[in-house]
């Protein structure tokens, strides 16, 4: 026979047990979520950390993230994780998610200033498919080829490769492993001086396609330049969007071919924000020089003043989506770019 | 019996309100070094985003002379015409900046430049901040002369 007492410590060793197992099971598994959660939050800030530092410096660098869901997607300029988003925010960066990725600084430098962003990227394969032998298609490929990262002095590369030679129904690309410089300087001119002839291509595992052509084709995603300068980008892809959009300077169409059309929105609108900045700083800067230095440079400084008011209205005002809006902010460009070099000649 | 019983359930109790605050003790250590953690991680992002600032503005191709290549050359024709409003659109709010060329106490305004050496952007009378400063080369447009300056960035807590 079971006594009161006994009864009351099997009762009371049951409720303190189960008191203490479930405290210690709430904790054990609340640190696990802290210490998952703690773990992306540290290789979250040594990616931004990463990516200010080679912002600032200019000096490429990889970063393993080494975790494979680490970094979800980038919506720009957040890197959105599970945990929480961390704004990259205000380096303009071209991200694209992997587990390894090669992080560099690129320039579009138009001469009295010059725009400075990010691309942190994967391992990734590119193949140029210009069609025609025309000079603005090879120019085209040119342009944006420079806008590209050069990962010669990284462990994660991004290589290019051009083709294709449909012979039998098969793609044939020339070779694969091209970086960025050695596809600049040697191979395109080659192709151009040989007139060699590419069909487009079909789409091939690992690879991504870059289809440059006067007249639209059926591709994933490709550039018809109207002129050196600006043309459309037709993309039909499930994972980066479809539509056309725009391009004015080969920023556009790197920022769509990393990341479709948020990217597209974000760089414009950075650009264009930086641009009138620049603009009015420079402005400002060529009215209070206009006194102060060799009187023949006051018709230049004026002139520079005029143009960059001009500039700065449009990139405030203009939309990138319109043609001739661009059309009017390349010309003032050029403009700008005349001037101050006709200015740096003069010793102004 | 019965005050044998009482002394028993007396111990029992005593034994469970002893576990209890072990438990409570472990939990608030715990909470407390969490706390701990997490302070320290929110000053090591101030302290990198104050680092960040300053190795920014003294390369930022906003202020800096074209074609010098191997880092910063501020330019003071740049530095005079640039104000709060422009660096608050270029990289946000809560810090300041000031550049000094060595020896110099005249603030550059519009109309004392380029007879000045010393430029404020965006400085508070807030007295809690983390700043850095380092060593800058400072173009001089008018006169074309180098000199050499200190540059200050700080970030209000």
């Amino acid at each position: 026979m079971i006594s009161v007492l006994q009864l009351f410590k099997i009762i009371f060793g049951v409720i303190i047990s189960a008191f203490v197992l479930i405290i210690i099971l709430n904790f054990a598994l609340s640190y696990t979520n802290v210490g998952e959660s703690s773990r992306d939050v540290e290789v979250l800030i040594s990616l931004k950390k990463a990516i200010d530092d080679v912002y600032v410096t200019g000096i490429p660098t990889d970063f393993d993230i080494n975790l494979e869901d680490v970094v979800g997607f980038y919506r720009p300029p957040n890197l959105v994780t599970s945990v929480s988003a961390v704004s990259l925010d205000p380096i303009p960066a071209f991200f694209v998610p992997g587990k390894e990725i090669s992080i560099h600084r690129n320039e579009y430098d138009i001469g009295w200033w010059k725009f400075q962003f990010i691309e942190a990227v994967p391992e990734m394969k590119i193949i140029f498919v210009p069609l025609g032998t025309k000079e603005v298609v090879w120019k085209t490929a040119e342009n944006i080829t420079k806008y590209f990262p050069s990962t010669e002095n990284t462990k994660t590369k991004v290589l290019f490769g051009v083709g294709c030679n449909d012979t039998g129904g098969k793609n044939v690309f020339f070779f694969l492993n091209w970086e960025r410089d050695y596809l600049i300087k040697t191979v395109l001119p080659w192709l151009h001086e040989e007139g060699y002839e590419f069909d487009p291509c079909g789409r091939k595992e690992g690879y991504r396609m870059l289809t440059i052509t006067e007249t639209p084709v059926d591709a994933d995603f490709q550039v018809v330049p109207i002129d050196g300068e600006m043309g459309y980008v037709y993309m039909n892809d499930t994972q980066h969007g479809q539509g056309t959009y725009l391009y004015k300077t080969p920023l556009d169409i790197i920022a769509l071919f990393f990341g479709g059309e948020d990217m597209y929105e974000y760089e414009n609108g950075k650009f264009l924000n930086d641009l009138s900045i620049a603009s009015d700083l420079a402005s400002r800067e060529a009215s209070l020089l206009r006194g102060k230095m060799n009187p023949s440079c006051d018709t230049p400084y004026s002139r520079f003043v005029q143009v960059l008011g001009h500039l700065k209205n449009i990139a405030d005002n203009g939309d990138y989506r319109n043609e001739d809006d661009m059309r009017e902010l390349n010309r003032n460009i050029r403009n700008s770019v005349e001037i101050y070099k006709e200015m740096e000649e003069m010793g102004c | 019996m019965l005050r044998s019983g009482q002394a028993h359930l007396m111990e029992y109790i005593l034994l469970s309100f002893f576990i209890v605050m072990v438990i409570v003790i472990i939990v608030f250590f715990l909470a407390g070094w969490q706390i701990g953690t997490t302070g320290s991680r929110k000053q090591l992002l101030q302290q990198q985003r104050a680092a960040f600032l300053m190795k920014s503005f003294s390369n930022s191709p906003f202020l800096n002379k074209e074609g010098f290549k191997e880092g910063g050359m501020l330019e003071d024709s740049k530095l005079t015409v640039l104000d709060c409003g422009d660096l608050e659109a270029l990289v946000g709010r809560g810090w300041f900046a000031e550049v000094k060329v060595l020896d110099s106490t005249a603030e550059c305004t519009k109309d004392n430049y380029p007879r000045c050496g010393v430029w404020k952007f965006c400085k508070t009378d807030n007295p809690e901040f983390i700043a850095y400063d380092i060593p800058v080369n400072i173009y001089r447009t008018v006169t074309k002369d180098v000199e050499i300056g200190i540059l200050t960035v700080g970030f209000y807590e």
